[in-house]
């Protein structure tokens, strides 16, 4: 179905006359459904009134008229769904609705086509994929500010989204230059060089990593740099090249026979490499010492400073303990200090304690003033150690604190760098130069470079079939061009392949005006579908070979595709179906999930993608989506999320560093609220916004993409609704009103049970049974999950709910079906089509309902092979 | 009755042949994206330029409102910091979209309800770019996370320049570069063919629906084109020399945010006195930067900050890393003030700067209530105009879009579904 507007539900209904007023190709509306029209529908769909945007006053219908059939669809499944005429008007009797829902069915299945989408354009995913296969570049990457793709039904594969504008070409276009460069390089100029100087605020501080103290930006610990180094915020070497590096350092109380020694290092802070040693200076005591080192910078590059041979280091907790015993034996006025902190009672909301970093020292520092010749008991020191020494990240950077102020300690005065003298060679170059060579290997092979032979070779790998003589000639004409105009084979090379990435061929896929997609255009629509990559050689073999379009070829390939790419398959279709690529943007509140990591959400989605990938591969029945006996999760997850008893090991360890262990698959008793989609964590933060949940969302979410019964858009202007943390009315209550007003409750009687029924799970899939209230002494408001479902089931909470969906298999079965063909075909399905994929289902349905038989049977049926 | 007349209505159509269509919604594509052809921008406008500012994390609501309205209020905390410029701003209270909460819905800041709406500083540029070598500047102080800011006809989401060099080398350009990007411009320029012959020829085997793709492909082709040209002629107007020097770094590292956001200020002031662009807008970032100020390390990052739960202590802070934002817009508006424009009238008096968020409260994470001022523009200011969102027909913040629009003498009657203009 065509979709005026983009990323929005199907099913609204654009103010369009339905026929083209007198157009030679339309047909005559028959007396019984004309009359039928008039006597239930003309009330409010005249032309004048046209509620909902919708005229139904006309006489003709332009069958050809694709707008015209999508409208008339709309009219069927409302009429077939019961949804109009509204309850409250007259109703037609059976047979009526009969008779013009057969006349309606008729129609639209003889005048909609099998396919007819136009061609498609490759999509972000999908170019960043190919170019990695195309350009053997380590680690290739797009550009950040690349132009993300509009979607519809949140897919970002659908023909009618993928336009193209000058800004798109644009970043083709600059694309195609990055990877030119990459491949040829532009001689580099050396720089002007300059001496720059810095003081202590150009140093960074990172969590308690140094602090400055008399002047002297001071390091006293040893460990990860991120925590214990400092680096020049406010530099960048222009290019690689050598430097000569000068600083002004110091020591202060250093320990005896271990004179401190400082580690130079270099490290450019985007790229997340380690860093490179430069050089290590010793320190003495007293008067600040100049040290200078020539350097190799590599471009981008900063200045790292860590204290190497510290003899603090709070990252080992065994070690920190037997050094925090040490020190508080010798220190005991500093452990009082530390105990009598401790004892004192948290007042309302501010907690107790010694708090982290440089607040924590002045506080004990006042403690020790006021009682500086305390003495402590070695069982309490012992105790306070062991204490003190499992908070090791926390109460390590209080403690760095005192070393900071009284050593030993490193203390950095100035520095200044001075370059470049001369360019180098660094690793990344030399990674190019590989990269240059690997990608004349791959199109080039044996000694002699021929122009012709290369860009046949480039040509058919980008167009993904073989490039024509005439294709091929007009680049060798590019690159032969800039040769005769002065430049060199290289440059003109670089322009071709600039040029290259602007063609048409590489951009579109599927193109062509026969129904039946050709060999090589099925290669690319089954390898995009199911690897997001382009068709490796294989298929093209099969495509070239002419047999791909026959059953069984097909299937082996799909088979084949299927066991190399499903991880591949099961990411990148699950983050579109099910939203779970939303939670890149979801920050939950620290109040849900305080140790909320990149590596937690990590999991979160794989747990989606373990989830699909085994019922997948294991052609399970789609029953296992909704009603499973398994879960993958981890400790973690599973006690903080899904409070399974069987991690409650966890609890023991500290909230941030526990374990982000792979996950595993556990079996679980079916019927239960655990388990499947349905309340899956990564589903309800998807569909939340990280604070609150909003049902109404969940339930849109559940009709779009589990049910198969998108409801249409909402009226204007709608705010949305949050719970009233202030207690007095719950969310229900206030949607109530829906009920009671017609117009809102054709809809919100789908869309409100079943999202009502996940308030049990909160805003990160936690269960619940209260809801949180802002206050203390706010008594807390009961969860209230129950509802009716418009066929009449009643919902206490969602297992009642997964029980209908498995005891009615063919919705949840249908809507899967339809995002498989909207994701592999790129367009949305029309009446006729929905039509074969609903009998394709119900043949799937009676043979056990298995997942990769629906794909199969879907990836063999006319609706995928046709364009 | 109705139905009646209706009926009759209709036997009269069917007799005559005539059926009165509703006019049809235009196709969302197809539409041109930048006008290239000669702009039908007032030329007597009151305003030329436009800068929209949007902090990602919102201001601190009872810190940025004036208690009273009108023109006589008194300063709020935040407001003091732009004391100077008093009668050069008008601060709005009560404006929002109408959309849903989260920090996902931020993005429809310059949008409208609907995230992905072409944003009021591209539609200015539609109209305005054409005027300048640079159709408009896209930028962040801080990373850009996943927020987006600008979005053009067709929903893409414009990329944000982090790096002050990068504006820097667009606007002042070595004579090194200049030659390297002309011939870059001339070659792509020349090879340009090929594609074209290519598609041509794919266009012989196309379906009727492929046509309409291959038209929009061609119709791209030759906008990317025309841009080219206008790049290329640019290049070789003799470059205006400004004595501004940037620092020989850029302030990428997080907690250097601040100093990048003031670079950025900087730069977007150059770039409206040489006239290289009209249109700008800057993402302020709220991420976990922990800052540094007047020597003070900060004790949170500005994210958890946000999260302030009501701790007095964590407002507290809030409040300081806020007043950063508004120290570094006055001393924007100062530079406004001073630098003058072809007639040596002051930039301020025609450039409008639109300066607010999309998160109304960024503790609960929610949307509604804006924070938002605008200053400059030739507009009466000097007001606190309040909106009680409740009241009957309230404007919302597409009205104060729509009426920025007009000041830029665009004649549009609404701004996605706004179509009141308010009264400034």
């Amino acid at each position: 179905m065509r979709s005026l507007f983009l990323t929005l539900a199907a099913g609204m209904l654009p103010t369009l006359a339905i026929t083209q007023p007198s157009s030679n190709t339309a047909t005559p509306i028959p007396d019984v459904p004309l009359d039928i029209i008039y006597n239930y529908c003309i009330e409010c769909h005249d032309e004048l009134t046209a509620k909902g945007d919708l005229n139904l006053d006309v006489f003709d219908v332009d069958w050809s008229d694709e707008h015209a059939r999508e409208h008339w669809t709309e009219v069927y499944s409302r009429i077939d769904r019961g949804k109009m005429p509204p309850k409250e008007e007259p109703q037609p009797s059976t047979r009526e609705r009969e008779q013009l829902l057969t006349w309606l069915d008729q129609e639209l299945t003889a005048n909609n086509p099998i396919g007819g989408a136009p061609m498609r354009r490759l999509n972000r995913r999908e170019i960043e994929n190919s170019l990695t296969t195309i350009f053997p570049i380590p680690g290739f990457e797009l550009p950040p500010g690349f132009p993300p793709d509009n979607t519809i039904h949140g897919f970002d594969t659908v023909s009618e989204a993928l336009v193209i504008s000058a800004s798109h070409l644009e970043a083709y276009r600059d694309t195609a230059t990055l990877i030119a460069d990459y491949l040829f390089p532009q001689p580099k100029a050396l720089p002007e060089k300059k001496k720059i100087g810095f003081d202590t605020g150009d140093f960074a501080i990172s969590y308690s990593s140094a602090s400055v103290v008399d002047g002297a930006m001071r390091l006293a610990s040893t460990g990860a740099l991120n925590r214990n180094g400092t680096w020049l915020s406010r530099f960048e070497a222009e290019e690689s090249g050598t430097y000569q590096v000068t600083v002004e350092l110091s020591s202060k109380n250093p320990p005896q026979g271990n004179p401190p020694e400082l580690h130079l290092q270099a490290n450019n802070l985007t790229a997340k490499n380690p860093s490179r040693s430069l050089a290590t200076f010793t320190v003495q005591p007293g008067k600040p010492q100049t040290f200078t080192a020539d350097v190799e910078l590599y471009q981008g590059e900063t200045l790292v400073f860590a204290y190497k041979n510290a003899p603090y280091n709070h990252g080992s907790k065994p070690e920190y303990t037997r050094f925090l015993q040490e020190l508080f034996t010798k220190e005991q006025a500093l452990a009082a200090a530390w105990i009598k902190l401790n004892e004192a009672a948290p007042t309302d909301g501010v907690r107790g304690g010694v708090p982290r970093g440089g607040t924590g020292w002045e506080r004990l520092k006042k403690q020790i003033a006021a009682n500086p010749n305390a003495t402590v008991s070695p069982e309490a020191i012992e105790e306070l150690s062991k204490k003190a020494g499992s908070r090791n990240i926390d109460t390590g950077e209080t403690i760095v604190y005192k070393f900071f102020e009284e050593g030993p300690n490193i203390g950095i005065h100035s520095a200044s760098i001075e370059g470049p003298f001369a360019l180098i060679e660094d690793d990344a170059m030399r990674e190019q130069a590989q990269a240059k060579k690997r990608f004349f290997d791959k199109y080039a092979k044996g000694k002699d470079f021929h122009l012709n032979a290369f860009f046949k070779a480039y040509l058919s790998k980008l167009f993904r079939r073989p490039a024509t003589e005439e294709e091929v000639s007009q680049y060798v004409t590019i690159a032969k061009a800039e040769q005769e105009a002065g430049y060199t084979l290289d440059e003109g090379l670089h322009l071709a392949i600039r040029t290259s990435l602007l063609s048409s061929n590489f951009l579109y896929k599927e193109s062509g005006h026969s129904t039946q997609l050709e060999p090589y255009e099925l290669a690319s629509r089954l390898s995009y579908f199911l690897t997001s990559h382009p068709p490796d050689f294989k298929l093209l073999a099969a495509a070239s070979a002419g047999t791909l379009n026959e059953p069984e070829e097909l299937l082996a390939q799909t088979k084949r595709l299927l066991k190399d790419s499903s991880r591949t398959f099961a990411t990148d279709f699950t983050s579109l179906w099910l939203d779970t690529h939303l939670l890149d943007t979801i920050m939950p509140d620290p109040q849900l999930l305080r140790y909320y990591t990149d590596n937690y959400r990590r999991s979160l989605k794989e747990e989606v993608i373990l989830n699909f990938r085994e019922i997948l591969t294991k052609n399970e029945s789609l029953d296992q989506f909704i009603n499973p006996d398994f879960l993958y999760t981890n400790p973690t997850i599973g006690w903080e999320l899904y409070e399974l008893g069987q991690f409650s090991a966890v609890e023991k360890i500290e909230e941030k560093k526990r374990n982000q262990a792979k996950l595993k698959r556990i079996e679980i008793p079916r019927d239960t609220r655990y388990g499947g989609l349905l309340g899956m964590p990564a589903i309800m933060l998807a569909t939340a916004n990280g604070v609150d949940t909003q049902p109404i969302i969940r339930g849109v979410w559940m009709l779009e993409n589990i049910i198969g019964r998108p409801p249409p858009e909402p009226p204007k202007s709608v705010p949305a609704l949050s719970p009233d943390l202030a207690g007095a009315t719950t969310l229900k209550e206030r949607l109530a009103a829906h009920m009671a007003d017609a117009s809102c409750a054709s809809c919100h009687e789908d869309i409100d049970p079943v999202g009502f029924v996940f308030e049990n799970f909160d805003a990160v899939g936690r269960w619940r049974t209260e809801y949180p209230t802002a206050a203390k002494k706010v008594k807390p408001l009961p969860v209230d999950a129950t509802g009716v479902l418009p066929e009449g089931t009643p919902l206490n909470d969602v297992t009642d709910l997964k029980k209908w969906l498995v005891t009615n298999p063919e919705y949840f079965a249908n809507c899967l079906a339809e995002k498989l063909m909207l994701y592999g075909t790129g367009r949305e399905m029309n009446y006729r089509e929905e039509k074969q994929l609903e009998a394709i289902v119900e043949k799937n349905v009676e043979n056990g309902n298995r997942f990769e038989d629906l794909l199969i049977a879907l990836i063999q049926s006319e609706v995928f092979l046709s364009r | 009755m109705k139905g009646l007349s209706n009926r009759s209505r209709r036997h009269f159509l069917r007799a005559t042949g005539i059926t009165l269509a509703l006019p049809a919604l235009e196709s969302v594509r197809g539409e041109s994206f930048v006008a290239e052809a000669a702009t039908t921008v007032s030329p007597n406008a009151p305003a030329k330029r436009l800068f929209c500012v949007g902090a990602n994390l919102g201001f601190y609501r009872p810190a940025f409102y004036p208690k009273a309205t009108g023109r006589g209020y008194e300063m709020s905390e935040h407001l003091q910091h732009l004391a100077d410029h008093r009668n050069d701003f008008t601060v709005f209270s009560g404006l929002d979209h109408r959309a849903g909460n989260g920090h996902n819905n931020w993005d429809n800041f310059l949008c409208g309800p609907k995230i992905g709406s072409i944003s009021l500083d591209q539609i200015a540029a539609e109209q305005i770019a054409p005027l300048t070598r640079i159709p408009s500047f896209q930028l962040c102080a801080g990373g850009r996370g996943s927020q987006k800011l600008s979005y053009n006809r067709q929903g893409v989401p414009l990329p944000l320049i982090e790096r002050p060099s990068v504006i820097y080398k667009q606007l002042f350009s070595s004579a090194d570069d200049r030659k390297r990007t002309d011939y870059l411009l001339r070659s792509g320029q020349s090879a340009l063919d090929t594609v074209l012959d290519e598609a041509k020829r794919l266009q012989q085997n196309a379906s009727v629906s492929d046509k309409d793709k291959l038209d929009e492909y061609f119709t791209s082709l030759r906008e990317m084109e025309q841009r080219m040209s206008r790049q290329r002629k640019h290049l070789k107007k003799p470059q205006q020399k400004v004595d501004y020097q940037l620092p020989p770094y850029d302030p990428i590292s997080p907690g250097l945010m601040l100093e990048a956001e003031e670079l950025m200020y900087d730069l977007v002031a150059l770039a409206f006195q040489t006239d290289a662009t009209r249109i700008a807008s800057m993402f302020l970032a709220g991420l976990g930067q922990v800052f540094t100020i007047d020597g003070e390390t900060l004790r949170a990052g500005y994210h958890a900050l946000s999260h302030h739960g009501n701790d007095p202590e964590m407002i507290r802070d809030l409040i300081r890393v806020e007043a950063e934002h508004l120290k570094s817009l006055n001393r924007f508006l100062t530079q406004l003030k001073t630098k003058t424009d072809a007639e040596g009238k002051p930039l301020l008096d025609s450039t409008i700067v639109l300066f607010g968020t999309g998160m109304g409260d960024a503790n609960r994470h929610s949307n509604s209530n804006l924070p938002t001022l605008v200053a400059g523009g030739g507009f009466k200011h000097g007001q606190h105009i309040a909106t009680d969102k409740q009241a009957d027909n309230a404007h919302r913040m597409g009205d104060l879009h729509l009426t920025l629009l007009h000041q830029l003498g665009l004649e549009t009657a609404s701004f996605a579904e706004a179509d009141r203009p308010m009264a400034i």
